[in-house]
């Protein structure tokens, strides 16, 4: 049976078709072609025409046509859509006609590099001007510039190679610090290539933006005179972010005229099992099951788990169904991770490519770029993150000629349940934009030291598009820190330590290493925010790294490093976090009248959190109950940031009272409670009620089948008829969220879950803070949404400037969730403190949303 | 908290006082205390620090060693005095790698007629820089040649990186470079484990340092607490360090000279740099000094194992040169004192050279039995035993066919 006809039996199977929440059908375009332009250097015309390229695609025309006339350029066209072309073709045939001029090719990751340089070596192969003296003379003007490149081959690249293919972490580390050694280069520098920008985004990319910054500092100083050329995945509004990486008027090129075959994309919810906890089949499930059709039907595919752990046991599932129909040992089902040997993978990529290979199960190691041919059919277990990202996956699928399918399974986190309401905003109209921000003092401090170890700096001098009194305060730290000097007007580094030495993927003064120990090896996997240690890497977390599961061991503050141990326990951790606000200064804000007064007011400022981790729990992988509650004793640390709140008017709230839907008080159980307590446990036997086990070294916890919010009173809501004998496991599952509920709590809670889909940032890079009764808000309750990296990337600023767009989309979310009383997926489980919140929140969004005229 | 510098100070960032900014200082004030002087081109000004030295006793040559210049690879014809070559040390700011490294100070040596003179130039700030390439420019102008300790991957690579800032050819390419490093490991590799110029110094050249003479690692600290502070002071040891490696290369260079060109003079009577030079001058393609050098090793060593490795070698050099009669006389010796490689080698000869296949066999057999009867060390064994045993194979087939044919057994 061939994808076609397994579509048309989905179509009419019920038992798929009821889960299918969106299918969009993309059908068919032929390619449109155009004639080489005439600049095009005849002898290259000919070397693509005999490489079966005799003609281009209208957008690689296009392109060339806009790089030739000298605009810098940024192409979005999709994979497989002949990107590389677009820009390799300007590159080589200015090479021909000027044989000393230079380019960078920067791509996110080594293995993007290496995969375009072999690709560009092969044609250069071909072009009679570049290999004159002798066969393959060629390849010595691609320079494999990076962390592998042995030093031996260092000096040769740097005096002869022209087209230097390497990352921006060797560009900050290795390439602009010694950039004398690079003058050749710099000085006759014509082309940047930045491949893949979409992942430069939030800090990294804040670090990027300043790297940029120096090598356009450099190239002005050695008087090159370069054009950009980038490519993006799909983003929105490409074209701001570009701009603002860069700092350069650009060209937006987004067509594409290479053919595509009909694509399909569909989104899969999985069916609802238990209705009032709003449980969902697991989605592992419900692939195994597609994946059982796609195998027999399809003839290759990739399937996309977010863990290493879903990728080995999908792995074993699926090999023991499939593999016994088939001879021989080579299994047609392979895994794909990170701790894969590099060799091992790229003999998978291969596999892929000559069609030797099946399946493949990944981690998003294989997300990025790298070629592997075009696929039938792609299955993403879960949203990764971003919509950008889940195009670059799902766009593995996409054939030329044939039908290809897209399926993303969703899981009960609101982020995917939010999808499944909102396909839609998948395809049209995403807010989803990368956020970076340059100007993030501490990254640009660390960056102004690198640059002026690399030149001095003239007084007032510049520095790119950076803020310029924020310049001169931080020239003026520096010398405060006697790591610069001035002398007769310019600003010279002479600290006896390299500027360089910090990491691109941090923003905070120090780092925590992550460090696994490996067959009495030590070794380091990466670093993060000294910030972010408490929460992510607390002792005894479960963290993940590329896909791979570990457990951390050792916390070490003093040395600012983490042991991991790589593990395979069957639970996920979340960290309990306790957060006062010790100052907030608005920058910004926005009033909204109700009635004669404030109905609500939006902020966005700069905020010092105090912020500290008690405890955390262990959550089941598969159920997401909680297991266990383990307490923390680390010490409290300071964040300042950037944040955005939202503060209810007194007006609305009063009104919100009077018809008692107003509860952000927490509860309180009133005086007879420790008696109630034991006297429903006494007439249970003091044994859980559900699944029977008696009490031990500790009191089993007693539940209220009425949440006791629901009552006017304690003594009623306290009655034995109301009160259940239940273990604390069985306790957990009916009530799995222990966050503080009320219409306040559960809005903040859907608030900072939505909101990174709308800012295209990493769940982790928010943090909540829900106050009903805020000081630095004239007492008036208050969510607000701080940016977990010191300084800010512009994530808040950017959640204020679409806060009505978010809270309406929140609204509508937590509205057309079919829970009855709050789920995960939208304001919270309901918790031992009451109920979710979930139709108070609702309505606090509907008063919010019928009431936003500007004050 | 609407100041920027309060805000910075949220983040952890000191802004500090913008008057932080120092004042130029007057560099005669700073030239004056540090024993120099201040000189002016048209780059601007930097220190001048000048000493003299008087070189009678140890200075005897004329010319520069043939020998070394064709170890650098020279292809200078002509002679060239010791006036032709500068010595050159340099103390910097940091690692070389590291960006915006400085030579904040480069030492120059001259040898002229019986004195030897030191110039350091330094720059007491960095905008000084350009001052100081340009003058160190025009001192290399007039040499032919550069004399440097590990200068190939420190100071040259570091100077240069500094000219190419500022957008100027560095000026070495045309020079002579003799990186004495290089010559030391070649020569004493057996003698001194260390190589360090102080440690070299200190076992050959017995020049004495003042105890409190600063190590070298120190002095880009002190050099960075020089440029916040300005007191000259600071910087008096890191002159005294750099002159004295600038003298003690004056002095290395010169012994060297004598070495290599006078190897029989007594004070050089040590059997390991003896080996090194035998080796050195037969590298080098010098065959007259290298054959007398190993004979008189040979003659001189005590240790049997040595004396065994030094006629090998003497051996395949007179193969090299197809003197065959000495070849045989040095390799009948070391086969009767346990070389393998010569039994080899004579079976060799007689197998290709005078086809006595008889000969070659039993010297083959000889071997086979000498690898058999020592296992020790194994590698030699496991090296040798198969490639005797096919030689041995092959010379049994030869001799055998040459039988049947009525060839000569």
């Amino acid at each position: 049976m061939s994808l076609d006809s397994l579509l048309e039996r989905w179509q009419a199977d019920q038992s798929i078709r009821e889960n299918i929440v969106f299918w969009e059908k993309t059908p068919a375009r032929p390619a449109v072609k155009c004639p080489f332009p005439a600049e095009i250097s005849p002898s290259l015309q000919h070397v693509l025409r005999s490489q079966g390229i005799p003609q281009l695609y209208q957008h690689q025309a296009n392109a060339y046509k806009l790089i030739n006339n000298g605009e810098n350029l940024l192409i979005t066209s999709g994979t497989a859509s002949g990107k590389s072309l677009c820009y390799n073709l300007p590159v080589i045939n200015d090479l021909i006609q000027h044989p000393n001029n230079c380019a960078f090719y920067l791509f996110p990751t080594k293995a993007l590099a290496h995969d375009q340089a072999l690709k560009l070596k092969e044609l250069l192969h071909f072009i009679p001007e570049f290999n004159r003296k002798h066969p393959q003379e060629s390849d010595a003007l691609i320079g494999m510039y990076d962390g592998d490149t042995p030093p031996t081959q260092r000096q040769f690249i740097r005096q002869n190679a022209q087209l230097i293919f390497t990352n921006p972490d060797m560009l900050h580390f290795g390439i602009l610090p010694n950039h004398p050694q690079w003058d050749r280069v710099l000085s006759n520098l014509r082309f940047i290539i930045i491949d893949e920008i979409h992942v430069y985004r939030g800090v990294f990319g804040s670090h990027i933006a300043n790297v940029i910054r120096r090598l356009k500092r450099l190239i002005e100083y050695y008087g090159g005179n370069v054009n950009f050329i980038l490519t993006s995945g799909t983003i929105s509004n490409p074209y701001a972010f570009a701009t603002k990486l860069i700092e350069e008027p650009i060209t937006l090129l987004d067509e594409d005229a290479s053919p595509k075959g009909e694509k399909n994309l569909i989104f899969y919810n999985p069916p609802i099992i238990q209705a009032e906890f709003g449980l969902r089949a697991h989605p592992f499930r419900e692939a195994k099951k597609l994946m059982d059709d796609l195998l027999k039907n399809c003839s290759q595919s990739i399937v996309f788990c977010t863990s290493h752990r879903s990728v080995e046991r999908l792995l074993i599932e699926l090999r023991q169904v499939y593999d016994s129909e088939l001879e021989g040992s080579f299994s047609q089902i392979q895994g794909y991770r990170s701790s894969y040997l590099p060799e091992h993978r790229r003999q998978i990529e291969q596999d892929l490519k000559s069609n030797k290979i099946k399946t493949v199960v990944a981690t998003n190691a294989l997300e990025l770029g790298i070629d592997i041919g075009e696929l039938e059919a792609v299955l993403l277990i879960g949203f990764p993150g971003s919509i950008a990202s889940t195009w670059q996956q799902i766009s593995r699928a996409g054939r030329k000629n044939q039908t290809s399918l897209g399926i993303l399974i969703l899981t009960s986190d609101p982020l995917d349940q939010y999808l499944a309401r909102n396909p839609q905003y998948f395809l049209e109209s995403s807010p989803e934009q990368p956020l970076i921000n340059p100007d993030n003092p501490l990254i640009l401090l660390n960056h102004l030291r690198c640059a002026m170890a690399e030149l001095p700096f003239q007084e007032h001098e510049n520095f790119g598009k950076a803020n310029q009194p924020l310049v001169e305060a931080l020239f003026t730290a520096i010398l405060n820190y006697k790591e610069a000097i001035y002398e007769t007007g310019s600003y010279y580094y002479i600290s006896p330590t390299a500027p360089q030495n910090f990491s691109l993927r941090s923003s905070s003064f120090s780092n925590i290493q992550l460090i696994v120990e490996h067959e009495n090896s030590l070794n380091r996997i990466g670093y993060i925010d000294r910030n972010s240690a408490d929460r992510l890497v607390h002792p005894g977390a479960i963290y993940l790294h590329e896909g791979e599961t570990y457990r951390v061991m050792e916390l070490d503050l003093d040395n600012n490093t983490a042991k991991l141990s790589p593990t395979n326990v069957e639970y996920l951790t979340n960290p309990h976090q306790e957060s006062t606000i010790d100052d907030l200064t608005a920058l910004s804000t926005r009033h909204f009248r109700y009635s004669e007064g404030e109905s609500f007011r939006l902020g966005y400022g700069d905020v010092t959190v105090n912020m500290q981790v008690t405890g955390y729990s262990k959550v089941d992988w598969d159920s997401h109950q909680v297991i266990e509650r383990i307490p923390l004793a680390l010490p409290p640390q300071t964040l300042a940031t950037k944040a955005f709140w939202i503060s209810i008017g007194e007006q609305l709230v009063n009104d919100l009272r009077s018809q008692g839907l107003w509860s952000a008080e927490p509860n309180k159980y009133g005086t007879g409670w420790e008696h109630q307590k034991n006297l429903a446990r006494a007439r249970d036997g003091y044994r859980c009620q559900i699944c029977e086990v008696p009490e031990t070294d500790h009191a089993h916890d007693v539940h209220h089948k009425i949440p006791f919010r629901l009552f006017e009173d304690s003594e009623e809501a306290n009655r034995l008829e109301n009160l259940i004998t239940l273990c604390r496991n069985c306790h957990q599952k009916v009530e799995s969220n222990l966050r503080i509920q009320s219409g306040l709590a559960g809005l903040g809670y859907a608030l900072s879950h939505i909101a990174p889909l709308f800012v295209m940032c990493d769940r982790n890079d928010l943090g909540l803070h829900v106050d009903p009764n805020s000081r630095w808000e004239n007492r008036l309750p208050t969510i607000l949404i701080y940016e977990n990296i010191a300084g800010g990337i512009g994530l808040s600023q950017r959640i204020f400037e679409i806060a009505l767009e978010l809270l309406h989309s929140v609204y509508h979310h937590i509205a057309q969730c079919p829970c009855p009383d709050g789920c995960p997926s939208c304001t919270g489980a309901v918790s031992e403190n009451g109920i979710s919140g979930k139709a108070e929140a609702l309505i606090l969004l509907e008063k919010i949303i019928n009431y936003e005229q500007p004050f | 908290m609407n100041n920027l510098s309060d805000q910075l100070k949220a983040l952890g960032i000191e802004v500090g006082l913008d008057s932080i900014k120092s004042q130029p200082i007057q560099p005669d004030f700073l030239a004056k205390d540090l024993g120099g002087q201040v000189i002016e081109n048209y780059s601007g000004n930097l220190v001048l620090v000048e000493n003299h030295y008087e070189l009678e006793t140890f200075f005897p040559q004329e010319s520069i060693s043939p020998i070394i210049l064709k170890w650098a690879n020279s292809a200078v014809q002509e002679l060239l005095g010791f006036s032709d070559f500068t010595i050159m040390d340099i103390e910097t700011t940091g690692m070389l790698g590291e960006s915006g490294v400085l030579a904040f100070l480069v030492g120059l040596g001259t040898i002229t007629d019986n004195q030897f003179t030191v110039q350091q130039f330094l720059i007491t700030n960095p905008a000084q820089e350009m001052a100081q390439l340009t003058t160190i420019e025009a001192q290399f102008a007039k040499a032919k040649g550069i004399i440097t300790y590990n200068g190939k991957s420190f100071d040259l690579p570091i100077l240069s990186n500094r000219y190419r800032f500022h957008r100027s050819p560095p000026p070495f390419k045309p020079l002579i470079h003799l990186d004495l490093l290089h010559l030391a490991r070649r020569i004493w590799k057996n003698r001194l484990p260390n190589r360090a110029l102080r440690n070299i110094e200190a076992e050959i050249l017995d020049v004495q340092r003042k105890v409190n003479d600063i190590p070298g690692w120190i002095i880009p600290q002190i050099y960075h607490e020089f440029i916040q502070t300005k007191r000259p002071e600071l910087l008096l040891p890191v002159l005294y360090h750099n002159q004295m490696d600038v003298y003690s290369l004056a002095r290395l260079f010169i012994h060297l000279n004598q070495l290599i060109e006078n190897p029989n003079q007594s004070d050089f009577d040590y059997e390991q740099d003896q080996i090194a030079l035998a080796h050195f001058y037969e590298n080098l393609g010098f065959y007259e000094q290298a054959i007398p050098q190993y004979q008189k090793c040979i003659l001189g060593s005590k240790n049997l194992e040595d004396k065994v490795h030094l006629m090998e070698d003497l051996a395949m050099l007179y193969k090299k040169q197809k003197d065959f009669s000495c070849s045989i006389n040095l390799w009948e010796q070391a086969a009767s004192m346990g070389s393998i490689i010569s039994h080899v080698e004579l079976a060799k000869y007689y197998e290709h050279i005078t086809k006595d296949y008889s000969f070659a066999y039993s010297w083959t057999e000889s071997a086979l039995k000498l690898v058999n009867s020592k296992k020790e060390p194994p590698e030699e064994h496991i090296r040798w035993q198969p490639e005797l045993q096919y030689r041995l194979e092959r010379l049994a087939r030869i001799i055998h066919s040459h039988f049947f044919v009525g060839g000569k057994p």
